[in-house]
């Protein structure tokens, strides 16, 4: 479309004056705001349409104010990661930190009981959704046998008491294979919400008598996936 | 306002000759630059105006160029988290981790024995504003009565320097009331460190000292690091 603004038709005949003609251009220059300018975004292709605009050193002008705009959104496109510049979800992994009760930290024994805790606050970019809470492993050797796990997921928020949302939750892995594996547990959002403290705890129960795996269960990473604003910290 | 260039005013019983009218045109056409184009900032109101374009599929499609930079806008704002899209600085509350605990219980302190909990922060090289850093501690009891004798320290750790304790065994006690969750705060002057220095921290509670009157354990649900930090930087 063009601008957005009308200029009032004349006829033939008409006396040019002054007035009329200075009118007529005066109507150019003022209707030449942002509110009256045509959009870049006629279709949802050119809503989307992008251009890099370069490095320092091998930049790429713009031609155009749609150049412009389209070089401001591929920026915005570029710190959010997502492929289009108004998409304002995405799917995001952080790594948690976890502390073990044992000196050989993140080693699963047989015949003890080992356990890991992370502490994870639900942070401001998170939107809504579930949480995924994860753990990934390998086992030492693949000998026969599986290894009896659980799991506690504690809620606390302050001034509040705390909620456990999963308590000793049991599970069995079967280290059929060296290859890293992970577990996930998911976290309702219903149980939490942003500033919310997670407690995650994961624990061998080696000395029960359901585990049979002679060897150790190494906890190479602990995760926690949710959607987040894209591009927010 | 409007456009930012004049025309040439013509009077009665000019004669519009081709020169002049064409001139007149071309006029319009030469200024068409953004330069010359009105702002969208005539108030701060309108400065502050924003429309969320959608997501894909649902798109909001703007219809004039100020809809083009109100949806700009929106997604400068979404992804920075400030009330308004160019407000530079933002609070930020980020997850301390924990890296080490002489408790045979990772999330306690108990009673009866000297127990410390350590946690390691890197101060952040491109987002954080110099001011000072708030740490946040989250403690609960196992029991409502009673106080736990527990102290504070917090150690730089910089590159090719000594470490430096600047809070050191600073009283800490708890004494929580009843068994919720409950934060004490400390205020870590920012006089003390430099983005990219290390910060230990580590808080020891003294079970087996003749003040500590809380019998069960402190349990720890967490420390938080609140700081000023420049919108949207990571």
């Amino acid at each position: 479309m063009p601008g957005l603004y009308t200029h009032t038709t004349r006829t033939d005949g008409t006396v040019l004056t002054g007035a009329i003609y200075n009118a007529d251009h005066q109507n150019h220059i003022d209707n030449l705001i942002p509110a009256q300018i045509d959009d870049y975004s006629v279709t949802q292709g050119q809503m989307q349409s992008l251009v890099n605009p370069g490095e320092v050193g091998s930049e790429s002008f713009a031609l155009s104010l749609a150049g412009e705009v389209e070089r401001l959104r591929f920026i915005i496109s570029e710190t959010k990661g997502t492929t289009h510049w108004y998409t304002s979800i995405l799917s995001r992994v952080e790594t948690l930190c976890f502390t073990s009760d044992q000196l050989n930290h993140n080693h699963w024994y047989n015949l003890i009981f080992t356990r890991d805790v992370v502490f994870w606050r639900v942070p401001e970019s998170y939107i809504s959704g579930d949480v995924t809470l994860s753990f990934l492993w390998i086992p030492t050797d693949t000998s026969a046998g599986i290894a009896q796990m659980g799991n506690t997921i504690k809620r606390h928020r302050v001034g509040a008491a705390s909620t456990t949302l999963a308590n000793e939750v049991t599970f069995t892995l079967d280290p059929s294979t060296t290859n890293t594996t992970q577990e996930n547990f998911l976290v309702p959002a219903a149980n939490f919400t942003v500033g919310d403290m997670l407690e995650f705890h994961i624990f061998r129960d080696g000395g029960h008598a359901s585990d049979t795996y002679a060897g150790i269960i190494f906890c190479v990473g602990v995760l926690a996936s949710f959607d987040a604003y894209a591009g927010r910290p | 306002m409007p456009g930012l260039y004049t025309h040439t005013v013509r009077n009665d019983g000019t004669t519009v000759s081709a020169l002049i009218y064409n001139g007149d045109h071309q006029n319009h056409i030469d200024n068409l630059i953004p330069s010359l184009i009105d702002d969208y900032s005539t108030s701060v109101g309108q400065m502050q105006s924003t429309v969320d374009p959608g997501e894909v599929g649902t798109e909001s499609l703007a219809v004039t160029l100020a809809g083009e930079v109100e949806r700009l806008r929106f997604v400068i704002k979404e992804m920075r988290g400030t009330a308004q899209w160019y407000e530079s600085l933002a609070t930020r509350v980020v997850d301390v981790p924990m890296v080490f605990t002489t408790s045979a219980t990772p999330e306690v302190w108990p009673d009866g024995s000297t127990t410390v909990r350590g946690w390691l922060w890197k101060v952040p090289h491109q987002a954080w504003v110099e001011s000072d850093v708030t740490f946040t501690f989250y403690r609960r009891g196992s029991v409502s009565s009673g106080t736990a004798v527990m102290n504070l320290s917090i150690t730089r750790i910089r590159k090719d320097a000594a470490p430096s304790t600047f809070v050191s065994s600073l009283t800490f006690n708890f004494t929580p009331g009843d068994t919720n969750t409950h934060t004490t705060d400390n205020v870590a002057s920012a006089a003390s460190f430099n983005a990219g220095d290390y910060l230990q921290i580590t808080l020891t509670r003294l079970g087996a000292d003749g003040g500590d009157t809380l019998a069960g354990n402190v349990l720890c649900d967490g420390l938080t690091a609140t700081l000023t930090a420049f919108a949207g930087r990571p």
